[in-house]
């Protein structure tokens, strides 16, 4: 088995995907991660249950607030440390070695941070509705598709912060710093989304915060295409 | 003095080539004026080297020489200030992917995941190179495993082995996928003599096939089994000699 520097390797996708899956292993073997989502998410409902009081006949209009503060924080307080924990253990140089781009290294993790938080939501989402006692009015897989936008524009940020940040040397500031100006680019339209997903409002009534959060996504996505080799490389 | 080393070499591979007998010395590794700062301070000042393809060169020197920031320059790990160097004729700054293709790279820590079995490591870095046969990659990682005596660990996971084990499973991830170079940072440290013993074979062996660059601290390991030692000091390559047992 040996390897010429004009073999073609592995293409773009196969080399996301061995990204991806490594990292899912690596999460299934700690396991703690998923535990401390599932509890994070119990825990933030339940505070937010209390003190808005269930009984509260204006619950409803805190529940979009409540339900992506969740979010973002079990995102910040967990995956975006994606990259750091690469770097901690040294292990981001083994992949800084191997012949593939940098941007499959970034899909890759990008691609973990979206599952992870994807599965989180499977906690947070039901335990919001149970506790604050709502439900979504609209079409169902219109629902699934709106959080997931907003998800995913949040793993894509997790991924840049923790890029960003794993250089650092204060990692604690610098997390929350440059979360600051790229969170509120995509939190505002999902909330308000999910105000109208649960008042059940279909997708035309939708479609500016759709709009929004798929032109931030790009948006993301066209600036860390062009610039993560350069964060990568020291 | 290392510059004229530097250039007789240069003028040999260039007589040899000329002879047409391009087998015997073609450069493996080019280095011209190399250097890299951090803030005011060298880790590497204009530095030349040139070592042939099949040659086994060990880099010496006291710590903060530059050993090891040659060898992450090399390994695309780092970018130098200024100067060039190339391997196997690909730039290691503007032709990274190429460069990266080519080389089998150990650090000083290791880069394998402790919560994954050595198996699945090796074969995480094996496929990224783009190989995906599964009874390949399976008889290679044990063929290699094979070579340091870690071929019955490696259903283990990486953090329950020992700092040697550890080490001799991150070297086979260093030759996993066949490099044409090999650039090894103090490969020695921590293996036990039977390590060392499998390592030195494994290096005596590979010639034909392969480039070595190592640095080491023991100058017995060094005479014994490298071609050439380059002893590096402040940055530049203060010495280069041929080693006793070349």
């Amino acid at each position: 088995m040996s390897t010429s520097a004009d073999e073609p390797g592995a293409s773009f996708l196969q080399e996301v995907r061995e990204i991806l899956f490594k990292d899912l292993r690596l999460e299934l073997r700690r396991r703690y991660e998923i535990y401390s989502i599932a509890i994070f998410a119990l825990l933030a409902n339940l505070s937010f249950g209390f003190a808005l009081g269930i009984a509260n006949p204006n619950v409803l209009e805190f529940v979009p607030a409540t339900l992506w503060t969740s979010i973002l924080f079990v995102n910040m307080l967990g995956l975006t440390t994606v990259f750091i924990r690469e770097m901690d253990k040294g292990s981001i140089d083994g992949l800084r070695l191997a012949p593939i781009t940098p941007q499959a290294i970034l899909l890759g993790k990008t691609a973990y941070t979206f599952t992870l938080l994807g599965l989180g939501s499977i906690f947070i989402v039901p335990s919001s509705m149970i506790i604050l006692n709502y439900s979504f009015q609209s079409d169902p897989l219109l629902v699934v598709s709106v959080l997931g936008l907003g998800i995913l524009n949040l793993a894509v940020i997790g991924a840049i912060v923790s890029a960003l940040a794993m250089y650092s040397e204060s990692k604690a500031l610098i997390i929350p710093a440059l979360s600051l100006p790229l969170v509120p680019g995509t939190l505002i339209p999902s909330i308000l989304a999910t105000g109208k997903l649960v008042a059940g409002v279909t997708i035309d009534g939708l479609l500016p915060e759709i709009q929004f959060n798929l032109s931030f996504l790009l948006l993301m996505i066209a600036v860390l295409w062009v610039t993560f080799e350069y964060v990568l490389n020291d | 003095m290392t510059l004229f080393v530097t250039r007789l070499l240069k003028s040999m591979l260039h007589r040899m080539n000329t002879n047409g007998d391009v087998s015997v010395l073609t450069p493996c590794i080019e280095v011209s004026r190399l250097s890299k700062s951090y803030g005011s301070r060298y880790g590497l000042r204009n530095a030349d080297l040139m070592v042939a393809e099949h040659e086994l060169l060990c880099l010496m020197g006291p710590n903060g020489a530059g050993k090891s920031t040659l060898i992450r320059i090399l390994a695309t790990l780092a970018r130098p200030s200024s100067g060039e160097a190339k391997i196997l004729g690909c730039d290691v700054l503007k032709q990274q992917l190429h460069v990266r293709r080519l080389i089998g790279v150990v650090l000083h820590h290791s880069l394998l995941y402790d919560e994954l079995s050595g198996k699945e490591n090796l074969s995480f870095y094996v496929r990224l190179y783009g190989h995906r046969d599964r009874d390949r990659v399976h008889e290679a990682i044990t063929e290699k495993a094979a070579l340091f005596g870690v071929e019955d660990r490696l259903e283990d996971q990486v953090g329950t082995l020992s700092s040697g084990l550890r080490k001799r499973l991150d070297i086979v991830r260093s030759i996993i996928h066949s490099p044409r170079l090999l650039l090894l940072d103090e490969p020695f440290t921590s293996l036990d003599p039977e390590g060392v013993e499998h390592l030195e074979n494994y290096l005596k062996q590979t010639k034909d096939s392969c480039t070595v660059l190592f640095s080491t601290h023991s100058l017995e390991i060094a005479e014994k089994i490298s071609d050439r030692i380059a002893t590096l000091k402040d940055g530049r390559i203060a010495e280069m000699r041929l080693a006793k047992g070349y």
